[in-house]
């Protein structure tokens, strides 16, 4: 990555999904610091410094499940979105949920891109390839 | 015996003796009035149970409604007095809750009617007791449904994913140590995983399709066809797919009649077992449908099949086909049965199939 040094913050309770994460980062050679927060509070947590090491400088990405225990993608946004601090980030939905209820409900919430878990792994290294490229071409 | 509620009485004035007379086996419920003076805006409407309306002509009876409407009076019950018995059968389609004949009037003739009357409006409100609380049990059920359907989409699908993700990383990370069975083996068992993933998603689809709003739009069939060719349908080189050219243009459910066009394409090009595939869409004008129809050069289906084929999960061969779970054709089945229409499947003279379909010239916004 050039430029200003980026971290990227993973929001995810499957342990094998953060393991997917991490792997097609490896793949494609994405070497940024990934932290990971299995739900919505733990995530406010880290972004806050609440109780936990703040994540500093905040992250270029946010990758959010939608589906979590505690407080789930839908309702992390809301929070996020509410403090004056934290609603610049960027967002992307990364979810097993195709529900159009839950796209349409996201995209309320000034999200990046909403993207469907693909089941094969080689996919998967292939979107988070395109993702990279794209933030790779927005300002920040 | 005993009636629990008021009388109105509207007549002309030459008519009220003759009514006041009849009416008199309820001299305190019945107020009467003079319909040519007195609005029934101006009477006292409270537990006012019936209003006896002298009716001459339908457009009285419109002047009557719509004062009725206004007045907001729908727990009246209306009875009209008419000449004929023809003239009150017509006026009950127009609204009136009962009639009396003119001719045959008597305090036993009201009496009956009135009792009628009320026995039809309790069964009126059992049946919407009933009605409202049928509706609400669906609503239960309709928001259980979605709820499980989100379940099953989210939750069965995340452990297929790791199945599948796990046994790539074994093979990834085995590397050169990994033989030739092995590798077989987590290819297969990849496959499986796709193949259940596959399944819920047609599953999902197919109790999604029902709940989904399709909005009416103008659809010029050949474009959508063209469309659906061109940007939606893998046509492998040396196919052809011919469109017969009075395909109609129409207000209808759009996305639904794509999705039936969709998959009986996909189903023809998927099915076939040559090279120089043709297929063919045809369209036939009935009174109420137009009846299309998708044929192909392809091998055919066994005619003892022809009903099994729509059976949901149903497919002609066996083998794990990651594209082919059963669900494509009772989903066209469903569509087509939603919109009012109907599919079937004819065998060809050179030995391909035609699937036809009914579909409605004519479709109500739900």
């Amino acid at each position: 990555m050039v430029g200003r040094s980026r971290s990227i913050l993973l929001v995810e309770d499957d342990c094998i999904d953060v393991m997917n994460v991490q792997r097609a980062f490896k793949k494609n050679n994405i070497n940024d610091p990934l932290h990971v927060a299995n739900d919505g509070v733990e995530a406010l947590a880290k972004l806050r410094g609440e109780g936990t090491d703040k994540i500093t400088p905040s992250p270029r990405l946010i990758i959010l499940d939608i589906n979590m225990p505690k407080m789930g993608g839908l309702e992390f946004l809301e929070e996020l979105r509410k403090d004056n601090q934290l609603r610049y980030l960027t967002v992307v939905i990364l979810t097993t949920s195709n529900d159009e209820r839950d796209i349409k409900a996201a995209y309320q919430y000034n999200i990046a891109g909403y993207i469907v878990k693909p089941v094969c792994f080689e996919e998967f290294v292939k979107t988070i390839k395109v993702l990279n490229d794209y933030l790779s071409l927005c300002e920040w | 015996m005993e009636i629990p509620i008021n009388f109105l009485v509207a007549d002309s004035q030459k008519n009220l003796p003759e009514m006041i007379a009849l009416f008199s086996i309820f001299p305190a419920q019945t107020t009467l009035i003079d319909s040519n003076l007195t609005p029934i805006s101006a009477i006292n409407k409270d537990s006012l149970g019936f209003i006896i309306f002298s009716c001459n002509t339908a457009k009285d009876f419109e002047s009557l409604l719509s004062a009725y409407v206004r007045e907001s009076l729908l727990a009246v019950s209306i009875i009209v007095v008419v000449n004929t018995v023809e003239e009150g059968e017509e006026l009950l389609d127009f609204g009136a809750n009962n009639y009396l004949v003119k001719n045959l009037i008597s305090r036993e003739a009201i009496l009956q009617v009135v009792n009628a009357t009320i026995r039809i409006k309790s069964l009126k409100e059992s049946l919407e007791n009933t009605k409202l609380s049928n509706k609400k049990y669906i609503e239960k059920l309709t928001k259980e449904f979605d709820q499980f359907t989100y379940i099953i989409s989210h939750d069965l699908r995340a452990p297929l994913r790791a199945i599948s993700s796990l046994s790539e990383w074994i093979e990834e990370d085995l590397a050169g140590s990994v033989n030739v069975e092995t590798r077989k083996n987590l290819v297969l068992l990849r496959e499986r995983a796709k193949f259940s993933s596959v399944l819920i998603d047609g599953v999902l689809k197919y109790s999604r399709v029902s709940r989904t709003n399709s909005s009416i739009e103008f659809v010029n069939v050949t474009d959508l066809l063209n469309d659906l060719i061109y940007l939606k349908i893998d046509k492998p080189v040396g196919y052809s797919i011919e469109i017969e050219p009075n395909m109609p243009k129409f207000y209808t459910q759009s996305e639904r009649l794509e999705q039936v066009f969709w998959q009986l394409l996909k189903n023809a090009i998927q099915f076939h077992d040559r090279c120089d595939g043709v297929i063919k869409i045809l369209v036939r004008e009935q009174e109420n449908f137009y009846r299309f129809t998708v044929s192909d050069n392809g091998p055919g289906i066994a005619s003892e099949l022809h009903q099994k084929i729509f059976e949901i999960f149903y497919t002609v061969q066996k083998n794990v086909r990651t594209d082919s779970v059963g669900i494509g054709l009772a989903l066209v089945k469903k569509i087509v049965e939603l919109v009012g229409g109907s599919v079937w499947v004819e065998s060809n003279s050179d030995g391909g199939s035609a699937f036809h379909f009914l579909w409605p010239k004519c479709l109500q916004n739900n």
